[in-house]
């Protein structure tokens, strides 16, 4: 590319033809002259490309005219020039590459990017710019005022343009979204701003997430606080830390952390101070009002905003603090319960074998109770095992510990340890341990089982009571129902017992009773009942039976056992059986129909003959309730004045006249008339009514005497029979001189009639008895003489004033010999002792002079007259009174 | 549109870098002037253009030419070598070398 004007003028032709070719109209140029033109231009031309090359220009002196020529600065520049050009083109492609290359990744990014120029117009954006906000709004509107760009405010961009320093915006919101804004300055090559890149960062999720985060810290219950770790000023607090603190949260953020947490700990920080990474303490808050409220407190460090900050976050655990202290006062009071307690405590812990099969138990402590009640001590038995302690063998218990150990079901039973009866509860207190309870209840036991014998059996015998008796009777009629038989039930009775227990004592009849009972249970079967209901009355219960007749086979061997003699305390004893008979399902269908049809039964076999029994009959049903209306009509009787008194007249054999009268009483019954004493009296005896009745006898009797001795009649004794209630009531004395201070009657003329079974039971009580009724002054005499066991030795010793021969020994004493004897004997003992002796039953003069032969005192009897009425006696007083009124007077 | 502006670069100590520069031809252009040095190191590397854009030849100028350290390596960056400075017992010494080529975001 050299020039060819410049090839011209260097090319140096020959001189002549040269010289006057090249200037044919002007002056030709002298050769220096061409020459200077030459470097001139030269020179020139490698300025101007030395220029371009961006270098300096020649400096004339630098280079000689020859050194310019030879060097070629030209051809140097020009070859340069090309190789610049090149650069130039590889450069532009560089360029190109970068340029795509950039717009690539700018499109590729998440944030919009939006380039604008001093007056906001949009120049460039990518493609999230148009998703935000830009759409697809023609390039023309796409200017800041036009396109919805969200900014701060006005003077945001403004400020970035005047100041050319890059601002930024943390949160923009822009319709339900949040940016984050960048605006980055772009100086021009005059250095002042000509455009300005906006980056646009959706910070949506994080601020949502900021939110989030926000909410879960104001909710939580724990109090979080934010300290500046230079300054130690709270940042920020959460509601729950003001809460805890007691204050508005305006009051904490900006004051130092130590009024608040950590209190009088200044400049004992665990971490700014001590340098720790984390503190996990117990500490106090102090709360607005002042108190200390105890909490568990976290601090750790953080960044925050490139700030070193302490996170402290603490859990109010004063409930735990009371919960804790509440613990602990619990279990004070349970060790000193523990301690205290009268049962005994034993902690235990199983032991187990290679394989994890319990296999032992092992003594983890005791209490004193334990101690006490087992009779060992602490020392001997913690860390003993169960076989050394309680057993030798296998550990007692051991399954039903474990199983406690493995359930936690409570457990408990009863067992006998060195002769102590315990109860036991078994616990589990803790995985792996259990604790026995002992309670010591042999005392008890012990007591439960007399209760128990006492409820259910009778004392005397040990047969069942009338409890257990009705309860095994309900047992058996159900085992019939199911096994479809019969069932019997036998009411016994002990004939006679009421005279042997009489004359013989109490001893001999417990012991009698006692007899009886064994021999009922050898009678039966084992599975029969054999009870006792009290007094001499028994029941026996025959199960399971098939038929009547096995019934009355049983019932005819207890007959023929009981008919068999008994020696008791040297006495041989003979009695009999009365038995009732009712069979299930016929005679009822509950234990107590049952037992009172058989007592119906007995009651008709006694009083059709002893030593027999008697099946239950409906009819029977009707005697029963006449004997009832009976009672009912005696204890009306009594309140009605239905009884009456009536008299016999005794004679004195010596004078023939009547000295004594003896009151008999009468039932005017107002339908069925009168009724003997035999029909009511045992009535009475049985429904309690004999001491009211007999009572009333001796008060009315005494009346009638003072009525009489009033009516001007001379004195006259009257003979009371006393029932044996009567007399053995403990204020008998008192209530007889009460009557006959009452009545104002001389007690001489008051005869009391005792049996002798009466006075010879307990005779040394009687005798006490007898002589008090004598001090009173009134007379005694024995009743029914020789039909009951009397004691000669006694009678001498009682202060009988006489005795009264038995009506039975009266009947044909003029014929049958014997009878005579008993009579005479009982005359002649009675005359040498010096008791008068009187004779009942007499009906004939024989009789009369029989008696009066022997030397007996007086009589009483039909012979003379039957029982009347008073009235009727009034009749005949003054008659009666006259000497040898009833017979011949002193005749032998 | 965008507009991508490449900036000229202002680096003073680009070291050749280029494994394959084995020779190295140095020039002593010492009492020599601008713009004779500048003239003369043109001239040479205008003459060894192919080996050294291949990288296999750099060339060293040594001047005493204040001047020259301004000229030449302007000069020959224009032209798209690359160029390093260096001063040793009170000369100058240019090194010159093919440009790393680098891309926008460097290599």
């Amino acid at each position: 590319m050299r020039d060819s004007t410049f090839l011209q003028a260097t090319r140096i032709p020959p001189e002549p033809v040269v010289t006057r070719e090249a200037a044919p109209c002007t002056p030709e140029p002298t050769l220096a002259e061409r020459h200077a033109a030459v470097v001139a231009y030269l020179c020139d031309k490698v300025n101007q490309l030395l220029q371009v090359v961006g270098t300096w220009p020649l400096q004339p002196e630098a280079l000689d005219d020859d050194i310019l020529i030879s060097l070629d600065p030209i051809g140097i520049i020009a070859e340069s020039f090309g190789q610049i050009l090149l650069h130039l083109r590889e450069t532009n492609e560089e360029i190109r590459l970068a340029h795509d290359e950039i717009r690539a990744i700018i499109e590729a990014a998440g944030t919009a990017i939006i380039v604008v120029d001093r007056e906001a117009r949009v120049l460039g954006f990518n493609r999230r710019s148009q998703d935000y906000f830009l759409g697809s709004a023609p390039e023309s509107q796409r200017t800041i005022e036009y396109a919805p760009l969200p900014m701060p405010e006005d003077e945001f961009f403004r400020v970035v343009v005047r100041t050319g320093t890059p601002m930024e915006h943390r949160d923009l919101p822009f319709g339900d979204r949040h940016f984050h804004l960048a605006a980055t300055p772009v100086p021009g090559p005059a250095g002042e701003v000509e455009r300005v890149v906006l980056a646009y960062t959706d910070v949506t999720a994080r601020i949502e997430v900021e939110a989030r985060l926000k909410t879960i810290l104001e909710s939580l219950p724990v109090g979080v606080i934010v300290v500046d770790a230079e300054t130690h000023a709270v940042l920020d607090v959460n509601s729950s830390a003001s809460r805890l603190l007691g204050r508005r949260r305006e009051d904490i953020v900006g004051n130092a952390c130590h009024r608040f947490v950590c209190p009088s700990e200044v400049g004992q920080c665990p971490i700014t101070d001590r340098g720790q990474s984390v503190d996990n303490s117990e500490r106090s808050v102090i709360h607005a009002d002042g108190h200390l409220v105890p909490v568990m407190k976290t601090v750790t460090t953080v960044m925050l905003d490139g700030r070193r900050c302490l996170l402290e976050s603490f859990i109010d655990i004063s409930l735990r603090k009371r919960a804790e202290a509440a613990l602990q006062d619990s279990e004070q009071r349970y060790r000193s319960l523990y301690s205290t307690m009268k049962e005994g405590v034993a902690l235990h812990e199983i032991v187990h074998d290679a394989s994890g099969e319990p296999v032992d138990y092992v003594v983890l402590d005791v209490n004193p109770a334990y101690e006490r009640i087992l009779g060992m001590t602490r020392d001997e038995v913690i860390g003993a095992r169960g076989t050394q302690v309680y057993g030798i063998g296998d550990p007692p218990y051991l399954d039903g510990f474990a199983e406690v150990v493995r359930t936690g079901e409570p457990m408990t039973f009863e067992t006998a340890f060195r002769g102590r009866h315990m109860y036991i509860s078994v616990v589990r207190p803790a995985e792996g341990k259990f604790a026995t309870i002992f309670d010591d209840i042999t005392e008890r036991k012990r007591a439960e089982q007399q209760v128990q014998h006492l409820a259910y059996s009778d004392t005397l015998t040990g047969l069942p009571n009338r409890a257990l008796l009705m309860h095994q009777l309900r047992d058996a009629l159900a085992r019939c129902d199911r096994e479809a038989t019969q069932l019997a039930v036998l009411f016994l009775d002990l004939d006679r017992f009421k005279p042997i227990n009489d004359t013989m004592g109490h001893a001999v009849g417990d012991e009698l009773l006692k007899a009886v009972a064994q021999r009922l249970r050898n009678c039966v079967r084992r599975s029969d009942t054999v009870a006792r209901l009290g007094g001499d009355e028994f029941v026996v219960v025959l199960a399971g039976i098939r038929a009547q007749r096995e019934a009355t086979r049983a019932a005819q061997e207890i007959i023929e056992r009981i008919a068999e003699p008994f020696v008791c305390d040297r006495h041989e004893i003979f009695s009999s059986m009365s038995i009732g008979i009712a069979t299930y399902p016929a005679d009822g269908r509950d234990p107590g129909t049952l037992l009172k049809s058989a007592d119906m039964a007995m009651y008709v076999s006694k009083q059709r003959g002893r030593g027999n029994y008697q099946f239950y009959s409906h009819e029977m049903n009707q005697a029963a309730r006449e004997r009832l209306e009976l009672e009912n009509s005696l204890r009306r009787a009594l309140r009605q004045q239905e009884f009456s008194l009536w008299y016999q007249p005794q004679v004195n054999l010596a004078d023939g006249r009547v000295t004594g009268l003896e009151a008999l009483l009468r039932w005017h019954h107002p339908e069925l008339g009168i009724v003997p004493p035999g029909l009511f009296i045992p009535t009475c005896e049985e429904i309690g009514l004999i001491l009211p009745l007999g009572e009333w006898v001796l008060r009315s009797a005494c009346r009638q005497a003072k009525a009489w001795v009033e009516a001007g009649y001379p004195p006259i004794c009257i003979a009371v029979n006393l029932s044996v209630m009567q007399f053995r009531q403990n204020d008998l004395v008192q209530r007889v001189r009460a009557i006959l201070e009452e009545t104002a009657v001389d007690p001489a003329c008051l005869e009391l009639e005792l049996t002798e079974s009466m006075i010879m039971e307990d005779a040394e009580g009687t005798v006490r008895t007898l002589r008090q009724l004598k001090d009173i002054g009134l007379r005694l005499a024995i009743d029914d003489f020789g039909t009951g066991y009397s004691s000669l030795s006694y009678l001498s010793s009682f202060p009988i004033d006489r005795i009264k021969i038995a009506q039975r020994f009266m009947a044909d004493v003029t014929g049958d010999p014997r009878n005579a004897a008993i009579v005479e004997t009982i005359i002649a003992i009675a005359r040498s002792l010096g008791i008068e002796v009187i004779a009942e039953g007499v009906e004939t003069a024989q009789e009369l002079e029989f008696l009066r032969s022997r030397g007996c005192d007086d009589l009483q009897g039909y012979y003379f007259s039957r029982p009347i009425p008073s009235d009727a006696v009034t009749a005949r007083l003054d008659e009666w009174l006259l000497q040898g009124a009833c017979c011949p007077v002193g005749v032998s | 549109m965008f507009l991508i502006r490449k900036h000229p670069s202002t680096a003073k100590t680009d070291h050749a870098a280029a494994p394959r520069a084995q020779q190295c031809l140095e020039l002593d252009v010492c009492g020599q002037l601008c713009p004779s040095t500048l003239l003369t190191a043109l001239k040479v590397v205008n003459e060894r253009q192919d080996e050294l854009r291949r990288g296999d030849l750099c060339l060293r100028f040594r001047t005493d030419n204040r001047d020259s350290i301004t000229t030449i390596p302007d000069a020959l960056r224009n032209m798209g070598y690359a160029v390093a400075i260096d001063k040793e017992e009170g000369n100058y010494l240019i090194a010159v070398t093919a440009e790393t080529r680098r891309g926008p975001l460097g290599s």
